[in-house]
């Protein structure tokens, strides 16, 4: 018998280009998975935590929305056990999958600009942020790009499965399917050749097929929770509810400034790519274009806008980036090559140097000009004053040199504005940019709960408050999960924190007649009333919120832009234990009779 | 807020839109396809998907479920128009434009005018109001069906609920709230009855012409007109009454009418106020109309029996069950009109132990839903307008395959195949389902009056008789001779069964219902009562004589009988319509339907109600008819002229009922048009107000308020409940046991709730706490007021979660996480 190889069929073999999609590929996982339990649960992650716990447990709920993560989830819980960790899985691995998208239209984006594309996508902050979360949305656009990759590679059973997930992704993907619809509307025809040449009814038959069996099996937990059809509905009403007014959405300050400290690196290039016409355009060029501006406007005009809506905005920016720097990616001419170096050398020295200035600058807190006296006072006897308006300078009059730089080399060297040096030194800045921002999942509570991608509050010190109650239940019951507990908090999050302690109970009134052994509510002065004599207490900060004045941005600016500090308010928690719990405790002496 | 009634409009068009393939493909024998009960089909199919969907727990009752269950209707019209072909649709829709657009400006404008009427007057006060507004907030906060009873906690709702599911429906899907959604609900079924009967008026005048299959848009408007708008002749009484017609003075100043007395009708008796200019009316004079027909007991004690016809449920406003089922009995005469009128023969006809049926399964299965849905909305009407059906088959039947006795058995066994499959359909609904109706009881002593009757339905009497009259006497003295003797026997027989059935029952019955034991007394005061109410009895018996005529075959043969046929057909379901009317109205007059009033109150209130539809349709055809053959003679413009008597007397009330509200309203301090029924509400007071809206918000839990020592029904107690939709430990006393046949549910819950506000001992009132799982307790005046509350207990071991001026609500440890 001959084998495969002796007939001479086909072999595949990993190309370069493969692997570098494969080494995107296991960046964006690392990113999304490196230390995914290091901070407990938000409130709003811990909503959909619980359900899906709920979901495991057989329990009865009504599911709202987001099915999708609620049921795969609970099936995790329910093979694997409940935890932080696992709660943030999925959205983490489908969130990896966005570097598909690249990936599947690299015959049309070029090599090069996809292969970027893709490596930003992985390391996109908003991208990375999101993903990291429980019941995020990041679920949608991992599903959107498993089912647009496996389209294009005409697996059309797989991805009309991937198409059912997203449906049953939540109101995300409303937004998300909206946007693209009109998009498509817009640019039909061209988009119509890209995406479906050669497409038979037997293909799209297979395609519903996939989708109706995703929405009908994961979408019902296997008919165990058939209130998933409803949830994964309840997704439009949910999204129409976000255009009344009154909604509940961040300001459009928020969302602006979330786009420019976020994605510089894709906005940047993205924008150069449709400015920088003098290189020639691309065929994709308008529909990226068309892709980036409609869920932009959809953003800025939806009442009920989040920050994380931006997501869908992302793709087609680094796509557009992508495109732009992947011609970039070849060598200059010889003789402009030292030039080229040179440049480079010149845009990473001079913005280094900015960023140094700027992150040195929020260190001083800003100048006070003390009642009676002007800056040139200050000037001529504080030297701190001096230092600061040298910084202050130097980080406006950096970017002006620069442009200034680049304008003057064009007009006086070459024909093209920015040339390689200018692309290669802004895109090596940027990148550190990137890595840094990207990384910000690894900074501590107070950090993150400045993020402008959060949603709902950010948890404070809900770790060192478990970790004492688990200690006080060793101490009394030799398990970390016995104590006799009641917290009077209704809290998604509290409900996750002690869904699996039998002996935690949830009360709004403390029950009367009985002395748990701990007591968690918000009443400071809880020490002092009848019942609480008993107790003992320390508070916790349950949930950090920004306390920006009620301002759109961040009141210290360029501190939170640098170091992400901002005031904070903290919503405190009282963890009561009972006195006699302690092991020096002693009871007050009786009184002698007379 | 005028915005949520464009959102409603909307909704329903789309209801209406995405199921009008499915009614397309399922009326061909109608003229207009089904499209004037395409809305209302649209949202039973709607409503019964998400609520066998949502009792099955598969979706939930959020806004999410409700538009699932949408798309799966939508999803099963669009492959029925696929199949169909959607070239067929559009281009009927093409032809048939200026019916469509005539139909859809009724439904805006009938919908508008109620909106006007209610928006005049929106609040939900008096009579019933507050039980069918608690029905509503109870479906929005129940997070699945069967919906939470809002004034029996731990039980579901024990009624005829569904019409309010689909109100609570809609309310949902547009984000509107329960006393919004009262009002524009109410505005919708008057709308959808609009063009409902529009509709049935069309496709009878069609079918009279299939040269054509149309009729003038204008003369259906007959329809709605006479069911919706025409009204009782005691509005044009109370006209008279106003201005002192019949009345004269003695020598010593009384005021003497003998017209009046013989009317005996109360207030009406008594002589006009004195105080009161001539043609000023008492307060609330509109209420008499529904109150004509009076019962006595042996005693001469006055036994009260309702009497509504539509418009006065409307102006009254009562979202009550037989309100809601209006525009879906439409939709009932349509399937049974599109059977009657059906030309070609079904494909697979049934055929069941010997028996022929000229339906298939197919046919039973949509009339199972449609017939089996009037049962969920409003229960009494399930069995009659299966009856209409049957009827249908039986006449249909006889013509094509000759008239046998068979026949009978044959449309009896579709009764039961109807009722069977209905009851199946609807299964979560009696499961959960516990009615009062206790048995038939035998009506010896009370007939009703034939002034009374005709006052009720002189209105309709009168083309009725002419078109029933003009039809039998068309056919010669033999068919009106077998009609009258048929009817005779009818009416005998009812009789002799009545009597029968008294003499059956023991003495223990008959005490309790008539008041004495011994029943020659009882048989001799009922024979004395009929003997008086003999021009009643011969009303009924020449109105089924006349009808039963106009069904009877035609004696012609050849090709005169032919054509004649055909456009019988449609005179003939008029008479179909007017026989089974005259039968409702014949029962009560023999026998009632045992529930806890122990009289014959509900059983005429239903089937009056249901006649006066039917009477209505038929005397709105009759009319058309009538009119359109008058002819140059004379006598061809008798009828006109009298059509002109009969609208100027029918439409009094009406128009002065009209008036009284625009005078009501204009009066007002600072009038304003309102369609939140619960925005003045004169027993809440502000601080009650965002108590209600607090719990409309809080989780559901049991919730404690006061309750009226008398059991409250018709009053403002149960006021918490009724606005927030928590599900109270105990509301109307009598209505629950209305509903439930008893008090074994209720047990001791009233006494308990007193016991829980009076007593000092907090020990007792934790117990009782525990024992109903009571979560919130309310303490507000009301409470004060009604019992010795000891709110101290309360303040020492709960927590107050709500508390603004006067009212507090206390919060037990019982809220499940």
């Amino acid at each position: 018998m001959e084998s495969d190889l002796n007939k001479g069929a086909a072999v595949s073999r990993w190309t370069n280009e493969d692997l570098l999609y494969l080494l995107a590929f296991a960046v964006a996982l690392l990113m999304r998975l490196a230390v995914l339990g290091l901070h407990p649960l938000t409130e709003h992650e811990a909503g959909f935590a619980l359900q899906a716990w709920q979901a495991a447990h057989g329990e009865s709920f009504v599911m709202v929305s987001h099915p999708a993560y609620i049921q795969l989830t609970g099936l995790l819980f329910f093979l694997f056990g409940s935890g932080d960790v696992l709660a943030r899985l999925l959205p983490a691995l489908a969130g990896s999958c966005v570097v598909l998208l690249p990936l599947a239209l690299r015959q049309q984006l070029g090599r090069k600009a996809a292969l970027v594309a893709a490596f930003g996508l992985a390391l996109d902050p908003i991208s990375i942020a999101i993903s990291r979360q429980a019941g995020s949305p990041a679920m949608a656009l991992g599903f959107l790009a498993l089912a647009v990759y496996l389209w294009t590679q005409r697996r059309f059973l797989a991805s009309g499965a991937a198409a059912g997930l997203l449906l049953l992704s939540g109101p995300s993907m409303v937004y998300g399917v909206l946007s693209l619809l009109v998009s498509g509307l817009i640019v039909r025809r061209s988009a119509a050749e890209t995406l479906s040449p050669g497409l038979n009814k037997d293909d799209f038959r297979r395609f519903l097929f996939g989708a109706a069996a995703a929405i009908l099996l994961p979408g019902t937990f296997f008919t165990n929770q058939p209130q998933g059809l409803a949830a994964m509905v309840q997704s439009i009403p949910d999204f129409l509810t976000g255009w009344l007014p009154g909604a509940a959405g961040v300001s459009l300050v928020q969302v602006l400034l979330a786009l420019a400290v976020y994605q510089p690196f894709g906005l940047i290039f993205g924008i150069l790519a449709l400015l920088d016409q003098r290189r020639g355009s691309h065929k994709l060029d308008p529909q990226l274009a068309v892709l980036v501006l409609v869920p932009l406007a959809a953003v800025l005009l939806y009442p009920g806008r989040q920050v994380w809506m931006l997501m869908w905005v992302m793709i087609p920016i680094w796509l557009l980036a992508g495109r732009y720097l992947g011609e970039f990616l070849t060598l200059p001419e010889e003789e402009d090559r030292p030039f080229a170096y040179g440049e480079a050398a010149f845009y990473v020295v001079l913005l280094a140097y900015w960023w140094h200035n700027l992150a040195k600058l929020t260190t001083q807190a800003g100048l006070v000009v003390p009642e009676g006296y002007s800056l040139t006072d200050l000037w001529a006897f504080d030297p701190t004053a001096r230092v600061y308006v040298i910084r202050l300078a130097v980080v406006f009059l950096v970017p002006l040199v620069l442009l200034a730089m680049s304008g003057l080399v064009s007009l006086g060297w070459r024909g093209n504005f920015f040339s390689h040096g200018a692309v290669w030194g802004l895109g090596v800045f940027l990148v550190f940019y990137l890595l840094v921002a990207a990384f910000g999942f690894s900074s501590g509570s107070d950090q993150l709960a400045n993020e402008l991608w959060l949603q709902g509050p950010g948890s404070g010190t809900i770790d060192e408050m478990v970790t004492a109650i688990e200690q006080i239940s060793i101490q009394q019951t030799g398990t970390r999960d016995e104590l006799e507990l009641v917290y009077q908090i209704d809290s998604a999050l509290l409900h996750w924190l002690f869904r699996e302690m039998p002996n935690a109970d949830y009360s709004p009134v403390a029950p009367e007649n009985s002395l748990y052994a701990v007591v968690l509510n918000t009443e400071p002065d809880f020490g002092l009333t009848v019942g609480g004599q008993f107790y003992t207490g320390q508070h916790f900060s349950l949930f950090l919120r920004p306390d920006w004045s009620g301002g759109a941005a961040p009141p210290d600016f360029d501190r939170w832009l640098v170091y992400r500090e901002a005031p904070l308010q903290s919503d405190r928690v009282y963890l009561w234990t009972r006195v006699d719990l302690f092991p020096l405790y002693q009871p007050a002496p009786l009184e002698p009779e007379e | 807020m005028w915005w949520q009634a464009v959102l409603w409009y909307l909704i329903s068009s789309a209801a209406g839109l995405a199921v009008f393939p499915l009614v397309f493909a399922i009326f061909p024998a109608l003229a207009d396809r089904g499209y004037t009960v395409s809305r209302a089909i649209g949202l039973l199919i709607w409503g019964y998907l998400f609520w066998l969907f949502s009792s099955l727990r598969v979706l939930p009752n959020t806004s999410g479920g409700i538009l699932a269950a949408f798309l799966l209707v939508a999803a099963i019209s669009l492959w029925v128009w696929r199949r169909a072909g959607s070239q067929n649709l559009m281009a009927w829709l093409k032809e048939h434009r200026r019916m469509v657009v005539a139909v859809e400006a009724l439904f805006l404008a009938a919908f508008a005018f109620l909106l006007l009427l209610r928006g005049m007057e929106p609040a939900v006060l008096g009579t019933e109001k507050p039980m069918e507004l608690a029905f509503i907030n109870a479906i929005l906060r129940s997070p699945f069906m069967p919906p939470n009873d809002p004034w029996l906690a731990d039980y579901a709702i024990s009624y005829y609920y569904f019409g309010y599911v689909i109100v609570a429906m809609l309310a949902k899907t547009a984000g509107t709230s329960g006393g919004v959604a009262f009002n524009l609900g109410l505005s919708l079924v008057f709308a959808l009855g609009a063009v409902g009967a529009y509709g049935m008026i069309h496709n009878l005048l069609a079918a009279r012409k299939p040269a054509n299959g149309t009729a003038p848009a204008g003369v259906p408007l007959l329809g709605p007109l006479f069911v919706l708008i025409v009204s009782n002749v005691e509005g044009f009484l109370e006209f008279l009454h106003g201005r002192g017609v019949f009345w004269s003075q003695t020598a010593d100043g009384q005021w003497r009418s003998a017209f009046w007395s013989w009317v005996n009708l109360d207030n009406l008796k008594l002589p006009p106020p004195g105080n009161t200019a001539p043609g000023e009316l008492r307060h609330w004079w509109w209420w008499r109309a529904s109150r004509v027909v009076a019962d006595f007991d042996l005693f001469g004690n006055f036994r009260e029996v309702i009497d509504e016809f539509p418009f006065f449920s409307f102006f009254l406003g009562d979202l009550h069950p037989h309100v809601l089922v209006i525009p879906f009995v439409f939709a009932a005469l349509a399937v049974s009109l599109n059977f009657f009128l059906r030309k070609e023969e079904v494909k697979d006809p049934i055929g069941l132990f010997g028996l022929r049926f000229l339906v298939s399964w197919r046919d039973i299965l949509l009339g199972a839903f449609i017939f089996g849905s009037l049962g969920f909305l409003n229960l009494w009407d399930f069995p009659w307008y299966v009856v209409v059906f049957a009827g249908a088959h039986l006449l249909k039947q006889s013509r094509q395959e000759g008239w046998a006795w068979q026949r009978v058995l044959e449309a009896g066994v579709l009764v039961i195949l109807f009722g069977i499959a209905g009851v199946v359909l609807f299964l979560p609904f009696y499961l959960s389902f516990s009615s009062q109706a206790g048995g038939i009881v035998p009506n010896v002593i009370n007939p009703t009056r034939g002034i009374h009757l005709w006052i009720m339905f002189g209105t309709l009497f009168v083309p009725l008789f002419a078109f029933l009259g003009a039809k039998a006497f068309r056919k010669g003295r033999t068919a009106v001779l077998r009609g009258m003797g048929l009817a005779a026997l009818v009416l005998l027989g009812l009789l002799g069964f009545s009597l029968l059935f008294s003499a059956m029952i023991g003495p223990e019955v008959r005490q309790a219902f008539f008041g004495v034991p011994d029943l020659a007394s009882v048989l001799g005061e009922g024979l004395s009562r009929r003997g008086a109410a003999v021009f009643s009895a011969l009303t009924l018996l020449s109105l089924l004589g006349l009808g039963l005529a106009a069904l009877w075959p035609d004696p012609g043969s050849g090709e005169a009988a032919e054509l004649d046929a055909e456009d019988a057909k449609p005179d003939r379901f008029a008479a179909l319509l007017a026989v089974v009317a005259t039968l409702l109205v014949l029962t009560p007059e023999f026998f009632f339907l045992q529930d806890l009033f122990s009289s014959r109150m509900n059983t005429v209130f239903k089937f009056y109600y249901q006649a006066w539809m039917l009477w209505a349709l038929a005397a709105a055809y009759g009319s058309a008819v009538l009119i359109s053959q008058r002819g140059r003679r004379l006598a061809g413009w008798l009828y006109p002229a009298l059509f002109v008597i009969v609208l100027t007397v029918g439409l009094t009330y009406p128009v002065m009922a009209l008036n009284t509200r625009i005078v009501n309203f204009s009066s007002q301090a600072a009038p304003a048009l309102e369609l939140d029924g619960t925005a003045n509400f004169f027993y809440l007071s502000p601080d009650e107000h965002a108590a209600v809206d607090w719990l409309k918000q809080a989780p559901l839990g049991t919730l404690v308020e006061v309750v009226h020592p008398g059991g409250g029904s018709y009053t403002h107690f149960a006021r918490i409940s009724m606005n927030s939709g928590q599900p109270a430990l105990l509301g109307w006393v009598g209505h629950e046991q209305q509903w439930r046949g008893g008090g074994d549910e209720i047990g001791s819950r009233q006494a308990d709730i007193e016991v829980l506000y009076t007593t000092p001992d907090w020990q007792t009132a934790a117990s009782l706490i525990e024992q109903y799982q009571v979560v919130y307790i309310v303490i507000g005046n009301l409470e004060r007021s009604t019992y010795l509350v000891q709110e101290a207990k309360f303040t020492r071991n709960l927590e107050p979660v709500f508390q603004l001026g006067t009212i507090t609500i206390y919060q037990t440890a019982l809220l499940d996480n």
